[in-house]
């Protein structure tokens, strides 16, 4: 099978010292469900980075869905970013726009028609049950709404790969599960799912493949649940 | 939808979104060209004196004596079709010493003077730069003794245009870039007040264009209404002055100090420069603000 990501000996050393990364060696295979855990500092937003290209390996090397990002050309940048679904640790939202207009916006860039692009945004936000609050503003919507529309968004593009960065970070634990559902709905249909978080609750229920990372390293990779230590 | 529609519906969208930012953007770069506008104002005024005295400058041409008729007649033809020649006035010697006449008739007695003045034909100009080429070329006819015009005024007014033009347009420049600093600076603090949006944008795969684009076109639609505005004041103005001080009927007093052409024009010059600067005011702001999320190395 071909891993959807592979890093190897992957370092990201910032301001010439500190590690973000250490010599990460890892595969995830596409249709994989994997959880990303550790505590605050531990490397999980760095490797999220490193993913979707907002920050380049010190060195070794990234692969996501076969293609090297360390050789991949700035221009074309945008163009990878558009094959990823992204959740972001504060949800990115475009604050002045509608629910509607946050995820139109995004698959207008891919040059959709306009009646494509409306059936595919309604359908992203019934994916994420959220139908009824398309005209709202991201002001007017509670954190798990706003996760849940950062979901619509990032699943819009119909990616082949999802990752999410602390998507249950802000919300309480009944919200955290809805999300949660949400995300292994998506993974039935295929969808690679890369999630960090640090809520132990939520890893040691769901059953996943867990990564902890530890300063920068990877510390544990296993299959099985497993039962998550913080210092 | 197209590309550019998407962009012009994104722009129009963040301006009616943008409340009291875009307001504030209008409103403070609408003065700026307020300024310019009266510079620009001042200029055409002069510019638009000086065409008027050029204009009314003419070249006489006095003709020999004893010349036909027809011969008059045929040089009369002759220079109303050479170039630059607006329009050409015979006066014949009798004519002239009727009009002296009557002129002096009560001041000076005249009744024993055989008449002294020359058939002669004025000739206006389109312009007064053809007025020395003309006389030269008019001086060389066979019945043509004399020519004259007021070649001191002209010199002195030709000298006159073109410091007008050449300060005016000094100014005219050095301040639309002053302006361009302004409207920059203006454009920037609003583009910094929403630089998460072309984070957000850039991180979910926005292609440099589709981020500037709508940002781009915000600012030089914000130039044309803070123009807009700029010519509203100057609709104000010319109104409030033409009745307070130079008392002409309407609808010429609307474009006082101007002529109708010069007012239009002044008019154009404002909201093209207004336009372009915004367009290259924001423009500038977006590259000062450079790239977000990409190679943020550290």
């Amino acid at each position: 099978m071909n891993p959807a990501i592979i890093f190897k000996n992957v370092s990201k050393i910032y301001h010439g010292q500190i590690f973000g990364l250490k010599d990460v060696n890892l595969e995830v295979n596409k249709g994989d469900f994997v959880f990303v855990t550790g505590h605050s500092g531990a490397g999980k937003t760095t490797l999220l980075k490193l993913l979707y290209r907002a920050l380049l390996p010190s060195s070794g090397e990234v692969y996501v869905n076969n293609m090297n990002l360390l050789k991949l050309k700035e221009k074309d940048i945008p163009l990878f970013r558009r094959t990823l679904g992204v959740v972001f640790q504060d949800v990115k939202l475009l604050p002045r726009k509608t629910a509607i207009e946050n995820i139109s916006l995004c698959l207008e860039m891919l040059g959709l028609s306009d009646r494509e692009v409306k059936k595919r945004a309604y359908k992203s936000l019934e994916l994420v049950r959220l139908s009824g609050k398309a005209r709202a503003f991201p002001h007017e919507l509670s954190g798990g709404e706003q996760q849940r529309l950062a979901i619509a968004r990032a699943i819009s593009y119909y990616p082949t790969l999802l990752i999410a960065d602390e998507p249950t970070g802000n919300i309480d634990l009944k919200t955290s599960w809805e999300i949660m559902s949400i995300f292994e709905n998506l993974n039935r249909m295929g969808m690679t799912i890369l999630i960090t978080t640090h809520n132990p609750i939520i890893v040691s229920k769901m059953n996943k493949r867990v990564i902890q990372l530890k300063n920068g390293q990877i510390e544990s990779d296993s299959l099985e649940p497993t039962p998550i230590r913080y210092e | 939808m197209s590309k550019f529609r998407i962009y012009l519906r994104e722009a129009l969208v963040s301006l009616s979104r943008g409340g009291g930012m875009a307001i504030a953007s209008i409103i403070s770069i609408s003065f700026t060209m307020i300024i310019f506008g009266l510079i620009l104002m001042l200029f055409l005024s002069l510019y638009q004196a000086s065409i008027k005295i050029g204009d009314q400058v003419e070249l006489l041409v006095f003709l020999k004596d004893n010349v036909s008729a027809q011969d008059i007649n045929g040089l009369v033809g002759t220079i109303s079709n050479m170039e630059g020649v607006s329009s050409v006035e015979y006066i014949s010697k009798h004519d002239a010493w009727e009009k002296f006449k009557k002129y002096f008739q009560n001041k000076i007695n005249i009744s024993d003077i055989k008449n002294p003045l020359p058939d002669t034909i004025k000739v206006r100009v389109k312009s007064p730069e053809y007025i020395a080429g003309l006389s030269q070329v008019i001086s060389q006819f066979p019945q043509v003794d004399e020519t004259r015009y007021p070649q001191q005024l002209l010199n002195a007014l030709n000298a006159l245009v073109q410091k007008i033009t050449f300060i005016g347009s000094l100014l005219l420049v050095g301040f639309a870039l002053a302006s361009l600093v302004v409207i920059s600076s203006t454009i920037r603090v609003s583009v910094l007040a929403r630089r998460d949006e072309l984070e957000i944008l850039e991180l979910v795969g926005a292609e440099p264009n589709f981020i500037r684009m709508p940002y781009i076109l915000e600012g030089s639609i914000i130039g044309l209404l803070s123009s807009l505005l700029a010519i509203f004041f100057f609709i104000v103005l010319s109104i409030f002055l033409s009745f307070l001080i130079v008392n002409v009927t309407p609808p010429w007093s609307f474009f006082w100090p101007l002529n109708a052409s010069l007012w239009i024009l002044m008019c154009f010059i404002i909201l093209l420069t207004g336009t372009f600067i915004g367009f290259i005011g924001s423009f500038i702001s977006l590259r000062n603000v450079g790239r977000f999320s990409v190679n943020k190395d550290f």
